[in-house]
């Protein structure tokens, strides 16, 4: 597959909670993430899925269930559920439907659907509520779903999950479940988000004054949010935007900020030059196993009628160690020439992105998972942009 | 008869063996009486037909049912063996490799006419050398006799082809091309491993290059006494004989074997063989050895193996119970140390027997072919593998000083533990060669023969047929065994003259998603006879599946239904909730009991001929057995029992669990849920419960436990 070509900076003029917590890591990731063409990378199945469960959960905030016996709501949010997954699926990344040729096909997607289905009837109302009133009664004050609020300034704005009035509450639900352990605890991102959601319902008249994360296997924790401590958050997302925003026009390169931990679950890494300048085999616990080499050699097979290509590279950079030769073995051709670029040749250099480390002696081999693992095909564009 | 002898005429009662069946008349016989249900039809109508001869015009027999399956079976469906008709006789014309090797035996039998071979006795498959003379004394010869009779070849291809499906000049000329390019090669690959002092025939036929006449056999000698010129070969005393698929576990190292009172502990391997009529140990008995990978895992065999990595199959990591690489050999003899023989007595107890891994085949195909939604191939000439590799720890053999004799010390070790001390301390410890490195070994036999392979297509989301995962190859097997039964009735063969395994399979396109497996069905003769290669037919195949569910209609129409419907009705439905003798056990499949379940095997029949078959516990074997188990299950382990999302759950107020009963080939893993299982997961979390998929096979099997390593 072709790298994309990232562009330089833009400013950004409205700051949302998620693209506040990644510009704390990385300016160039928050330019990503508030800008980028996400058609461009493959979405994991996870994020996919995701963005499918809280649709449902709106759905239900918004009384599309109301009115319904508890199994007709139930059939009612599944059928959500599958649309808005079929909708993403049939737009994602050609990688992604080449190694899932159907939503369903998703890993979790039954779980996911479920779990959204089941939280989506704690908000759909009694039975006997029809649309109307169950609307009615969000009007009436009592909740606001997936409500997009924006700051007097105009400055940031977000769509928290849910707002309950009457228990001065933020909502948000995660669709990952509680941490092994069962610690119910929220992490720093999270309260960070759950401020600046408090926030934002504080600039907007509402008063919130707890911050509740819902966990998809239905395990709720929740933080008291002072008031003052909401617009202190408010305060850093501001000075995080301004500084941003002073460095706008910068090149892709040059905002990049990577780290093992803020290049962790970046969607940027394929393209992001600075971060195979600067990685190294220690990042590959935080970050995960990638590699750029040039072709060597190059074995093709059929097996099972499959085409397979194994590939054997001098590993130049990423989070393994440089210098040896090291082995992908058996990658899928579908999924090498996914988005229609032809076929790898001896000599190109290529970025194998969320590798698995299948064994290290006597030399090292590396193969490919179906839930992550990207092969990039690195073009002069990228050369030029170093 | 007139001359019949007076203390005899008045004996009316006669007590034979089966010799009697072989149509001999004892007269006006009015009764038969059977100690044990007969092997086939054919047998039990001719050991009946004994009475009711000379005019008799009633006569009577009673055939008493032992407890095991093969009785069982019949005691159930009597038609099956007093009135069933006989299938009908095939002769398959259609197999080139058939024909190849009657055309290489008269090739062979020509160009061996001009070299004078020694003398070695009579052999059925042809007097062609040993194997060790092949390359340095034959293999010339035979190559210049083939190019330069290029009309005798082309006129025993006429002959041998006549009336097959390759009389055609395409097939006479493929025939021919064989002879003169391949067969050498083929004759080349299989002589130079072979134990040079073995007849190059046989080894010729067990590998199918020849036709093997007569019936194979592979009888390997653990030697407790010397042998001797004067014991004759094979010697008349001095040894127990196992086939060797029996002997690489009862004959391996450190394995006993009680005979006439005295316990023989196996502790290596050696190779006598007669030199001027005494025999003698022949150098190398273990040979080079060959490498395999082996996975206990998932039952891959990987033929080539890689030097690294884990299992190619199921990724499971390089650890003795995962997968490993192992280096076997196929010993040509087993020896005890004589020494201790001579003086251990049996006393009533003996060791554990290392039990081979079951039978493996590697990843070779055919041409395979696809229907409703299973493929089906036959492959003839496959290697089937058992392997014996002492639970993941090999075998490490020495050399014996001045002798050719490899032996481990272990076995050395467990050998004397059954002595007295003072017998003990009269035994002279082996001395070892310091100049043979020890050879770390697997023992294994191996088997050319015909083998056919069947695999489900396609299956839906939320179901798991990876072989790793124990429901799953439970199914595998009993479906495998299924077939096995099923074909054994309709080729009126035993169900041993057929042999079933589970080969995995893996789908190169989504790497690191899990396995799944077909079964394979081999012939168990060496060199095959047939019968798989006429399973591994489509059209035979799709006809075998529909015949176990009962659908057959015509010639096997009632066998179809003697077949399934006792299995699904009273009293068999409703005692049996495994696998029973009435069902998929039976003598030879015993180390595979606890994994059979009948259930599981109509279900992958099912699955096999629809894709979209419902593979749930609504169906009604199934249901009736939640039904009967799920209540005591949840009782026995204080469970209080609830139904969520159509599913049976037991929850465990103390410990926040609930145990929720699934189909067997249900996914545990959360990526894959089925959408009624994800459903009953979702709604217990949200009632803080901790949710356990539990399968109906496991609660069935093990009663009093819920949480699974």
């Amino acid at each position: 597959m072709k790298l994309p070509t990232p562009a330089a900076t833009q400013p950004i003029t409205q700051l949302s909670p998620s693209v506040y917590e990644v510009l704390l890591q990385c300016r160039a990731r928050g330019a990503w993430a508030a800008h980028g063409d996400r058609t461009a990378i493959p979405l994991l199945p996870h994020a996919l899925l995701g963005t499918a469960f809280h649709a449902t959960v709106e759905a239900a905030n918004k009384g599309r269930l109301a009115g319904l016996d508890a199994e007709a709501q139930l059939v009612e949010a599944r059928r959500t559920f599958d649309e808005c997954v079929d909708r993403i699926h049939a737009r994602a990344h050609p990688l992604l439907r080449a190694k899932f040729s159907a939503a369903e096909r998703l890993p979790y997607y039954n779980l996911y659907r479920e779990r959204a289905a089941v939280e989506a009837l704690q908000y759909a109302g009694p039975e006997t509520q029809s649309a109307e009133r169950h609307r009615s009664a969000h009007t009436a004050g009592y909740s606001a779903a997936e409500q997009r609020l924006v700051s007097a300034d105009g400055l940031i704005a977000g769509r928290p999950d849910l707002i309950n009035l009457a228990e001065e509450e933020v909502v948000d639900y995660k669709t990952g479940p509680t941490p092994e352990g069962g610690v119910a605890e929220i992490s720093a991102a999270e309260v960070r988000q759950l401020k600046l959601y408090a926030h934002l319902a504080q600039e907007n008249g509402i008063s919130v004054t707890r911050g509740v994360i819902t966990r998809a296997d239905g395990v709720r924790s929740s933080i008291d949010i002072p008031p003052e401590d909401a617009a202190r958050e408010g305060r850093r997302a501001r000075e995080s935007l301004s500084d941003y925003n002073a460095h706008a026009g910068e090149s892709f390169d040059t905002a990049a900020q990577p780290s093992p931990q803020g290049c962790r679950f970046c969607p940027c890494i394929p393209f992001c030059e600075p971060f195979w300048r600067s990685a190294t085999p220690a990042w590959a616990d935080q970050c995960g196993v990638h590699l750029e080499g040039v072709i060597r050699a190059i074995e093709r097979a059929s097996i099972q009628g499959v085409a397979l290509t194994t590939i054997c590279v001098a590993v130049t950079r990423g989070t393994v160690a440089a210098g040896d030769d090291a082995h992908v073995e058996q990658m899928p051709d579908l999924w090498i020439e996914a988005d229609g670029i032809g076929p790898l040749g001896e000599g190109e250099t290529v970025r194998i992105v969320y590798g698995r480390l299948a064994s290290e002696v006597p030399s090292r081999v590396f193969r490919v998972d179906r839930v992550a693992t990207s092969i990039w095909s690195v073009t002069s564009t990228n050369s030029a942009s170093e | 008869m007139q001359d019949e002898i007076a203390d005899a005429e008045g004996v009316d009662l006669l007590s034979v063996t089966t010799t009697m069946e072989a149509g001999v008349d004892i007269g006006a016989l009015q009764g038969i009486g059977l100690a044990n249900m007969p092997p086939m039809r054919f047998n039990y109508q001719q050991r009946v037909g004994r009475a009711g001869r000379r005019g008799l015009g009633m006569s009577a027999a009673l055939t008493l049912c032992r407890g095991r399956s093969h009785d069982d079976y019949y005691f159930e469906r009597p038609q099956l063996i007093t009135a069933d008709p006989p299938p009908r006789p095939y002769v398959d014309v259609r197999r080139a490799e058939i024909a190849q090797r009657v055309v290489a035996k008269e090739v062979l039998r020509l160009a061996f006419d001009q070299i004078l071979v020694p003398y070695s006795g009579d052999n059925v498959h042809g007097e062609f050398g040993a194997a060790g003379d092949w390359t340095v004394a034959h293999q010339t010869v035979v190559t210049q006799w083939i190019a330069s009779h290029a009309t005798e070849i082309d006129d025993v291809c006429k002959v041998v082809l006549r009336r097959t499906a390759m009389e055609s000049s395409a097939g006479l000329q493929a025939m021919a091309d064989y002879v003169r390019s391949a067969l050498i090669p083929r004759i080349d690959a299989i002589a130079t491993p072979a134990p040079p002092h073995v007849a190059l025939s046989e080894r010729l036929a067990s590998r199918g290059v020849l036709p093997m006449f007569g019936l194979p056999t592979r009888i390997r000698y653990l030697f407790h006494e010397p042998p001797s010129r004067r014991g004759g070969w094979p010697p008349a005393r001095g040894i127990i004989d196992r086939d060797l698929e029996i002997a690489i576990g009862q004959f391996a190292p450190g394995a006993q074997t009680v005979k006439d009172d005295k316990l023989h502990t196996a502790v290596g391997v050696v190779d006598y063989w007669p030199v001027g009529g005494t025999p003698r140990q022949m150098p190398n008995p273990l040979g080079i050895g060959t490498e395999v990978g082996v996975c206990r895992q998932c039952q891959a065999l990987v033929e080539q193996p890689a030097m690294t990595g884990g299992c190619p199959y199921c990724s499971a990591a390089r650890t003795d119970g995962g997968y490993r690489v192992v280096t076997f050999s196929e010993p040509p003899g087993f020896s005890t140390w004589f020494a201790v023989s001579e003086k251990a007595e049996f006393t009533g107890g003996f060791e554990f027997t290392p039990r081979a891994l079951r039978a493996r085949i590697g990843a070779n195909r055919g041409t395979p072919s696809t229907a409703s939604n299973f493929t089906v191939d036959a492959v003839p000439g496959q290697l089937v593998y058992r392997i014996n590799d002492n639970d993941g720890r090999d075998f490490v053999f020495e050399k014996v000083a001045g002798q050719e004799v490899w032996i481990t010390q272990d076995a050395f070790g467990q050998a004397l533990l059954d002595l007295s001390d003072n017998d003990q301390r009269s035994i002279r410890p082996p001395q070892y060669d310091s100049a043979a490195a020890p050879l770390r070994r697997a023992l294994a036999a191996t088997c050319a023969t015909d083998v056919m392979t069947a695999g489900i297509n396609t299956f839906p989301i939320g179901i798991c047929l990876n072989p790793a995962v124990p429901e799953a190859r439970a199914a595998w097997y009993s479906f495998g065994f299924f077939i096995r039964r099923a074909a054994a009735v309709r080729l009126d063969i035993a169900d041993s003259e057929l042999e079933v395994g589970i080969q995995p399979i893996i789908d190169f396109s989504s790497p690191f998603a899990p396995p799944s497996a077909r079964v394979f069905i081999s012939d168990s003769l060496e060199n095959g006879a047939g019968y798989s290669a006429k399973l591994g037919d489509l059209h035979e195949f799709t006809s075998l599946l529909q015949f176990m569910l009962g659908h057959s209609t015509g010639f096997h129409a009632m066998r179809s239904q003697a077949f399934f419907t006792p299995l699904v009705t009273d009293p068999h439905e409703r005692e049996c909730a495994t696998s029973c003798h009435r069902c998929l056990r039976e003598f030879g499949n015993m180390a595979h009991h606890p994994l059979l379940d009948w259930r599981l095997a109509l279900d992958m029949i099912r699955l096999a001929l629809n894709a979209n078959a419902p593979i749930d516990l609504t169906h009604s074997w199934w249901a009736s057995l939640v039904r009967r188990i799920a209540a005591p299950f949840f009782q026995g382990l204080n469970l209080v029992p609830h139904s969520v999302s159509g599913l049976e759950v037991g929850i465990n107020g103390a410990t926040s669990e609930a145990v929720i009963l699934i189909h067997p080939l249900w996914d545990r893993d959360p990526t894959n849920f089925r959408p009624e299982l994800a459903s009953a997961v979702a709604h217990l979390e949200r009632r803080g419960l901790t949710p356990l998929p539990h399968s109906v096979f496991r609660a069935a099997r093990f009663p009093y436990e819920y949480k699974t390593a």
